[in-house]
């Protein structure tokens, strides 16, 4: 099976893929990586990109040498270089009941996203790990390099339904600690749950991980226009009802209140270097990638 | 306090379904959200109750409470008894004389009057019969006996006031034939101000009559006389301006003739003073003005007119062989151009009036006016004694036969329906000494010199008398015409159409077309100023005026009467009427503020 025939049941069209290949994916911190790749390391390697300079110690090879100082200065200087290697690229995708919520499904375009960084990840030789959380149980994808890899993350992700009443906070931090190395954390998720993605965000941070919150939300969920009298059930704690008869004002402080921890939200990934973008279900996969996060999170 | 439909109390019994619908579990409508974590502390406060959960007071089922309470009463018709003037059979007498014209309370005291017989209305007892008379010159009934608010208001609507005044006597007449077999429950209100004519001429009321003043003691300076006289061979205009008002006013009266403003003069008046303006009349002025410019209450009596006289002329011809007297007596009439032809010159022409002084009368002589004296014939001459005039006649009205004699008459024969006006008595009976026929011919039986009459003052007070009965009339015979009154025109006896254009120049004029024989038309004066009346007489038009004045304190005074009060016979006074003031209409309009509040409330989320 390959990622070009895998393209349709995800909603990519050729053009789409090709669009892709076009772009790298942008991490905002220099991260070492395992191994060599396209990505600048802060560490000393083997690229065409000079770095520094340093004195010459026995044993340095001669071939760093830089002939030209030695010839007008009389003293022994090697060059250094900067090392190129990849990046690991987590992509946690919310597979909660709740992201069934919306027309169209909110998990229709967050599969889409996770697809599309992925393919990204891939054919920019980075190593890409995927996971899915908030299921019944934890579910990933084994670190995964170059464009053939695509096609096994994103069988992964066609299989992943919405019906999942799992732990989401438990599942990230399962996901997070399974490697123990930097790198950049996409996280696509509606954030709708109890508490908040702030304290999943700290804990990510705390490890090292350069954070990137896509938060997919519906409509209805940012401006509800229904009134009444209405039973509203939670979609992953059945439990959990409210009963309410939905006036304009009531309305208004929801909207208010929404709006308030998407603006809670895009402050703290700004004030700790972390990405964060608020991308409506009902936007299509190609302005959502080339629209909204093309410029920041991708090139 | 009372109920007009208690049984509609029975409406409560809605009022626990409305708590029980309220504290029931509502049925609501389902749906799936991603997550109610941000809507729970949005509903904190809002969410609605579970089934038959503990009361707790609640703002909207408290308007909704009140509004169904308000409606049941309303349903029941609670009512207050109120003391009313109006009962069983009432009849309302609502002022409609000029003083309603006043702007004292606005728009004016009509329409405010209006409004208070429409409450009046709205307050008469359920099966309550009410009449409607309108206090006029001639009151006038608008609606009798009718239950039926709607017909009542509509002739309410109808009514309009008049310039003139109004009589009270007539009306009260017209009130206490409406109520007669209703003399126990009947009631006579007067809405207005109180002054009328005919006070004296009320009949002692069989009901209580009661008395609704409007309006209130507002300024008002009136022109309350204006005239001309001839003094010492100058005319003179004088006018009398009265202040009705409560406080000293300083009075501008402007004289203007002929549409030309002569002069203003100024006096200062205290309250219910009369003061004289005099001007001298331009020669040659045909119309003469008085006006008040000065705003006040009331602008009908704030400008009068007045017309010289002599400004009509008739032309009389006396055929004689030469009588100073008769010709003396004619030439002191006023407004008569006299001309003077021997009988053999005699030639008929266009003349008012034809005198024959011992001249027959000539054959062929045209319609016309006619006084003939003595004329002659085969009569029979006789002495007379004792002369008996005829009493009561207007024509020999200060006309004094005491020191009169007659030495001889002839013996006449008057024609049958000839109205004899002295009576000589001869040696062999009674014969006529002056007698009119018809109503254009005047007779006397004897010769002026056969008697001594010419050289007493009766003659020149005769022949007043007979001219102003033979020449052609002014177009009204009344000195002082007022608004709303009806006067007779008086046609010239050869005139075939008279025209009467009234003050208001917009309206159309009034014809006439005039046959012989026909009655005098009449004219309804509607409102104070000059009206013109053209007549075609032959080929011409002959064109005279009149004026219609207020002159009325009755009208003028418009501070409405105090303790104003009609004799009513002593079983009549002592009824007191009560009636219930219907409160359905507020209760109607407390129900709709509620549920318009409460539905405020419920959108506001409260």
């Amino acid at each position: 099976m390959t990622a070009g025939r895998l393209a349709p049941e995800l909603g990519f069209t050729p053009r789409f893929l090709n669009q892709l290949r076009g772009l790298v994916l942008h991490n905002k911190r220099m991260l070492p990586g395992p191994g060599a790749g396209r990505r600048r390391s802060p560490r000393a390697g083997s690229s065409v990109e000079l770095m520094d300079y340093r004195n010459y110690v026995h044993g340095d090879d001669l071939r760093r040498l830089d002939w030209n100082v030695l010839a007008r200065l009389d003293a022994l200087f090697v060059r250094v270089f900067r090392a190129e290697e990849n990046l690991l690229l987590r992509v946690y995708l919310d597979v909660s009941r709740s992201m069934s919520f919306g027309e169209p499904p909110k998990a229709t375009l967050a599969r889409q996203l996770a697809a599309a960084v992925t393919y990204l990840g891939l054919v920019g030789y980075d190593r890409v790990e995927a996971a899915a959380l908030g299921g019944a149980s934890l579910g990933y994808v084994p670190v995964a390099s170059g464009e053939p890899g695509a096609a096994r993350i994103w069988q992964f992700l066609l299989q992943q339904a919405p019906e999942g009443r799992g732990d989401f906070h438990r599942h990230l931090r399962e996901a997070a600690g399974r490697l123990r190395e930097p790198g950049v954390t996409m996280l696509i998720s509606d954030g709708l749950f109890e508490g908040g993605l702030i304290p999943e965000l700290k804990s990510l941070l705390a490890m090292g991980h350069e954070p990137v919150v896509v938060q997919v939300l519906d409509r209805q969920e940012l401006d509800p226009d229904f009134e009444g009298d209405w039973r509203l059930t939670d979609a992953e704690r059945p439990d959990k009802q409210v009963e309410v008869t939905l006036t304009p004002v009531t309305s208004a402080d929801y909207r208010q209140r929404i709006a308030a921890y998407t603006q809670e939200l895009r402050d703290f990934c700004r004030r700790h270097g972390a990405g964060y973008y608020l991308v409506p279900s009902d936007t299509p996969v190609e302005e959502a990638v080339f629209g909204m996060l093309r410029g920041t999170l991708i090139q | 306090m009372g109920l007009l439909v208690p049984v509609a109390l029975g409406l409560a019994a809605i009022l626990p379904g409305i708590v029980a619908l309220y504290f029931l579990k509502l049925k609501r409508r389902e749906r799936e959200i991603s997550s109610t974590w941000l809507w729970r502390p949005v509903l904190l406060d809002r969410q609605a109750n579970s089934l038959w959960q503990r009361l707790r007071v609640s703002l909207l089922l408290l308007l909704q409470l009140l509004a169904a309470i308000a409606l049941i009463l309303a349903a029941s018709h609670p009512f207050a008894t109120v003391k009313a003037l109006t009962a069983g059979n009432t009849v309302i007498l609502l002022d409609a004389t000029g003083a309603m014209q006043a702007t004292d309370v606005a728009p004016n005291r009509f329409a405010s009057a209006k409004a208070e017989v429409r409450r009046l209305i709205d307050q008469r007892p359920p099966g309550g019969k009410m009449s409607l008379i309108l206090v006029t010159r001639s009151p006038q009934i608008l609606i009798a006996h009718s239950s039926d608010s709607a017909a009542l208001t509509n002739a309410l609507e109808h009514a309009t006031v008049t310039s003139g005044d109004g009589d009270i006597g007539q009306a009260m007449s017209l009130a206490a034939s409406l109520l007669r077999g209703h003399e126990k429950d009947g009631q006579v209100a007067v809405v207005g101000t109180g002054h009328y004519r005919g006070m004296s001429d009320v009949a002692p009321m069989p009901v209580p009559v009661t008395f609704v003043p409007v309006g209130s003691a507002a300024p008002n300076l009136a022109v309350s006389s204006f005239t001309t006289r001839l003094m010492e061979g100058e005319l003179m205009a004088f006018a009398h301006v009265s202040n009705y008002g409560p406080a000293q006013v300083s009075a501008t009266a402007e004289f203007w003739a002929d549409g030309k403003l002569i002069t203003v003069d100024r006096q200062t008046l205290e309250p219910g003073d009369s003061r004289a303006f005099s001007w001298a009349v331009p020669l040659g002025s045909r119309v003469l003005q008085i006006r008040l410019p000065s705003p006040d209450g009331l602008s009908l009596d704030n400008q009068a007119w007045t017309l010289p006289s002599g400004q009509q002329r008739s032309r009389v011809l006396l055929v004689s062989e030469g009588n100073p007297f008769l010709l003396k007596a004619l030439q002191l009439v006023p407004g008569a151009q006299l001309t003077t032809v021997a009988p053999k010159d005699y030639a008929a022409g266009d003349y008012d009036l034809y005198v024959f002084d011992r001249v027959k009368e000539p054959e062929g002589q045209p319609p016309g006016r006619m006084l003939l004296v003595d004329p002659p014939g085969p009569t029979e001459e006789r002495f007379v004694g004792a002369i008996t005039p005829k009493q009561g006649d207007p024509l020999l009205k200060y006309v004094d036969l005491k020191e009169v004699h007659i030495n001889l008459a002839h013996l006449h024969t008057p024609s049958p329906d000839a109205n004899i006006l002295w009576t000589g008595m001869t040696d062999r009976g009674a014969i006529p000494l002056l007698w009119t026929e018809g109503n254009d011919r005047a007779v006397f039986g004897f010769a002026l010199q056969q008697s001594d009459l010419p050289l007493r003052i009766a003659f020149p007070v005769l022949m007043q008398n007979l001219a102003g009965w033979l020449l052609p009339p002014a177009p009204v015979d009344a000195p002082l015409v007022q608004p709303g009154e009806s006067v007779a025109l008086r046609p010239w006896p050869t005139a075939t159409r008279m025209d009467a254009y009234l003050p208001d120049k917009a309206s159309q004029p009034l014809v006439w077309e005039l046959t012989p024989g026909m009655n005098p038309p009449y004219l309804e004066t509607t409102s104070p100023g000059l009206y013109r009346v053209v007549q075609k007489v032959g080929g011409s038009d002959r064109e005279s005026q009149f004026a219609v004045n207020l002159f009325s304190a009755l009208v003028s005074d418009l501070t409405p009467a105090a303790d104003w009060k009609v004799p009513v016979l002593p079983e009549a006074g002592a009824v007191e009427t009560k009636a219930p003031l219907d409160l359905w209409r507020w209760l109607g309009w407390a129900a709709l503020v509620l549920v318009g509040l409460e539905w405020w409330v419920y959108r506001r989320g409260y």
